[in-house]
């Protein structure tokens, strides 16, 4: 299975704990590190989960923030090398313990080889250290290692379930649209009758993680971000979990595969949930009856992918089972031996289109599904391809309009968006 | 930028314990593949921590592949310094190692040094001085570091002339070195930002190179035209009040864009900003000035001033809206027409009602 061409400049496993810790609606972040790792974290964690109005670095000019609102850093330098980071760690714990409920502390690779006991430092009700985010470790792994060790602090066990209420685990702010695609499972299950206790490191507070064991069940949103916190909470807190076969819910197979399996687990009705996706299939077969009908599109079109597995897979259907397409090639961010991987690769097998799993490079598809970066390398080759945006890095665009990547409207939009972008194309 | 080739050697956990340089080897390895003309290696906080001993990996490469040149940044992650730090000191050791000291200044040609790589205005800006330099007869030699070659690189030292981009910590960082290891010449003007600045550029490169006739009509011409762009400003700009609150120290082309529209600069206000040179304007003496200017002032400060417009690096939210607002650029286009095009926006903002209607539910 080929994996992201662009591997050396994904992010990694610091990024992923920053974003865990970032995702706590009422926490706080401390980049126990120098100033090169703190940008990009302070950016993107304020551009994906703004808490304030103004970006002006004016307004954030305190020496631990260097103008940014989010994410102040120690700003290791080569005398706390020598002499440790304790002090500048304690200007900034004293600063923000007491204005947020939790405030999380994350060594960097560097400050983490220096291991300093920071623990003495720890007022352990209202702070958490991490101090090792891994050195080459992936995103995945640094955003579930880093949930896991704030949950096995935290989670209160023996909390008494309550029935029809679900967690919804590996789902993160660096995830496109995270807000309306938590939105969208919250819409579909309500339909249901299920409600969501807590979305674990993305939106939640601290007081709901905390309460992690009151819901009935955990529902994995993205595999490759969730897989191992559901495990844990299987195994620490005796709940279950359910792995959505078809990855997560986007496309209109997705969507009902995942209504089914939640509804089978609870053994309730999923006919209301079924229909809003069969008003929803209803309404794009008139678009859809339209538009083929003048260009015989987007039959025979073709697609590739490049993304993580848990919306490879249900794209994959979207485009190929659902609207005719070809695929050119597919390929993922990540080669764990995950459900979803190896769902993709069977399926493809099955087809006999085993040759599609291979990189992008290459491959001259008519629409590319994808993160900005890929999109815009592969324009270079291709300077045809009409390329969405599914996955960050993001080229940057400013949603107004409420969006998201999974759920009805995400398919929607995706759907949108191939069809305006075939017309171009042809 | 897209897609930077930028390969890792991934150390692990076990590599900061039994040492990374068999990564190191595979990662330069795959470099090697495609046989690019160099091959820099950046060592980071870890690499250093754990004293990796980079130096030795790359000695053992170069005898493997002759036909590619290798140098090594010893960052160590921030163990050496911040992130303009390691600009610098990767600059300096660039020049240092691999620009051809003994070639000798040749014809018409000048460097370019400094440009921002990360400023989206900088092939912008590359343009317009490589459209001046060509209409005096000169050639770019190379730009140092910026869309450059390493066959550029070496010939740095073929250019009789040297601009710097921007007199900044960085610019200031690299032409000291260069004056000082290798006796280059600058010219005494950077890029120019503004109608003056680039008249002073254009006469000071005319004086150097003895190219006085090309320069008069280049000079002659856009006078001409920057006069037709100010004349209808005037009358809607002429008494209005402005205040300015800027981290650059640049802000000559703003002052002189102002007093020529006969604008009143009620306020300016610099900031503290390691960046810069210090204060270097030709009007500091009769300007309200106010060094080190505290950002937290502005909102007393515009109540007490009542500006008509007040101009800042960045918008932010929470000021009086009793004036209007808006943005300079941290890197401006260059050029004759910089503070007349930002002018008309001046007038387009003033002609408009104090507060749109978004910034009315701020309350909400």
């Amino acid at each position: 299975m080929p994996t992201c061409n662009s591997i050396d400049i994904a992010p990694d496993a610091l990024t992923g704990a920053i974003i865990a810790m970032e995702g706590i609606s009422d926490g706080a972040t401390i980049l126990n590190g120098p100033t090169g790792c703190k940008y990009f974290h302070g950016a993107i964690s304020d551009s994906q989960y703004p808490r304030s109005f103004s970006v002006d670095p004016l307004d954030y000019g305190k020496v631990h923030y260097f103008g940014q609102p989010r994410v102040p850093t120690t700003y290791l330098d080569s005398n706390d090398y020598v002499f440790g980071s304790s002090e500048k760690v304690r200007v900034l714990t004293d600063e923000l313990v007491g204005k947020y409920a939790i405030v999380s502390i994350v060594n960097s690779p560097g400050a983490s080889l220096l291991a300093e006991d920071l623990e003495r430092l720890i007022d352990k009700d209202r702070m958490f250290l991490i101090e090792t985010t891994g050195f080459s470790g992936s995103m995945f792994d640094g955003f579930q290692n880093a949930v896991i060790t704030l949950l096995e602090r935290f989670s209160i066990k023996g909390l008494e379930e309550q029935d029809m209420t679900v967690n919804l685990v590996g789902i993160s702010i660096y995830h496109k649209h995270w807000q309306g695609n938590i939105e969208e499972i919250r819409s579909i299950l309500s339909k249901m009758g299920i409600r969501v206790n807590a979305v674990v490191c993305a939106g939640s507070s601290f007081e709901d993680l905390k309460g992690v064991g009151n819901a009935k069940c955990n529902i994995i949103v993205h595999e490759e971000y969730g897989l191992r916190i559901a495990e844990w909470l299987r195994s620490e807190l005796s709940m279950p979990f359910i792995n959505p076969p078809m990855g997560a819910p986007v496309g209109f197979g997705s969507i009902e595969s995942f209504i089914k399996n939640v509804s089978s687990f609870f053994d309730v009705d999923p006919n209301k949930a079924l229909d809003s996706v069969k008003d929803s299939r209803s309404h794009c077969y008139g678009v859809l009856s339209r538009y083929n009908s003048l260009s015989g599109l987007p039959r025979g079109a073709t697609f590739s992918i490049h993304s993580d597995p848990s919306l490879a897979l249900p794209l994959f259907h979207m485009l190929y089972d659902y609207l005719g397409m070809i695929p050119e090639s597919i390929s993922l961010t990540t080669d764990s031996k995950l459900s979803v991987s190896k769902g993709i690769d069977s399926y493809l097998t099955s087809k006999g289109l085993g040759d599609a799993l291979r990189e992008l490079s290459g491959s001259f598809p008519d629409i590319l599904l994808s993160d900005g970066n890929t999109i815009s390398k592969h324009r270079l080759d291709n300077q045809l391809v009409e390329g969405i945006e599914i996955s960050l890095p993001s080229h940057g665009y400013s949603d107004v309009l409420p969006k998201a990547t999974l759920g009805i409207k995400g398919t929607y939009i995706i759907l949108e968006k191939i069809l305006n972008g075939l017309y171009r194309v042809y | 930028m897209i897609d930077p080739h930028i390969l890792s050697s991934d150390m692990s956990e076990s590599v900061m314990i039994y040492g990374g340089s068999d990564n190191l080897e595979k990662a330069i390895e795959k470099a090697t593949v495609d046989r690019p003309d160099c091959i820099f290696i950046v060592t980071t906080c870890a690499s250093g921590i754990i004293g990796e001993d980079v130096l030795s990996v790359m000695e053992n490469a170069k005898k493997k592949h002759d036909d590619i040149e290798f140098h090594l940044m010893n960052a160590d992650g921030n163990i050496s310094g911040d992130f303009m730090q390691g600009v610098i000191d990767s600059s300096i050791m660039v020049a240092s190692e691999i620009v051809d000291w003994a070639s000798i200044p040749e014809g018409r040609k000048v460097n370019l040094i400094g440009e921002k790589n990360i400023a989206m205005n900088h092939e912008h800006n590359f343009h317009f001085i490589k459209g001046i330099l060509n209409a005096l007869d000169l050639e770019v030699n190379c730009r140092f570091i910026c869309n450059t070659t390493i066959d550029e690189i070496k010939g740095l030292n073929r250019a009789a002339l040297n601009i710097l981009a921007h007199r900044d910590y960085f610019g200031r960082a690299l032409s000291d070195y260069f004056v000082n290891e290798h006796g280059l010449k600058f010219t005494k003007n950077p890029f120019p930002i503004g109608y003056n600045e680039t008249v002073d550029l254009i006469c000071e490169l005319s004086k150097y190179f003895s190219a006085d006739e090309l320069a008069q009509p280049i000079i002659s011409e856009n006078r001409k035209r920057y006069e037709e762009y100010m004349s209808p400003l005037r009358g809607q700009l002429e008494g209005k009040r402005i205040m300015l609150v800027a981290l650059s120290q640049s802000i000559d082309w703003i002052v002189e864009t102002a007093k020529g529209l006969g604008m009143d600069i009620v306020k300016v206000g610099i900031c503290d900003y390691s960046q810069e040179e210090g204060l270097a304007s030709r009007y500091a003496h009769s300007l309200p000035l106010e060094m080190n200017y505290d950002p937290s002032k502005r909102k007393d400060d515009i109540l007490d001033l009542e500006p008509d417009l007040v101009i800042s690096n960045y918008s932010s939210v929470g000021l009086p809206n009793m004036a209007s607002y808006s943005v300079i650029p941290l890197c401006p286009d260059i050029g004759f027409f910089t503070g007349v095009e930002m002018a008309y926006r001046w007038k387009n903002i003033l002609s408009l009602p104090r507060t749109e209607g978004w910034k009315k539910d701020a309350y909400l």
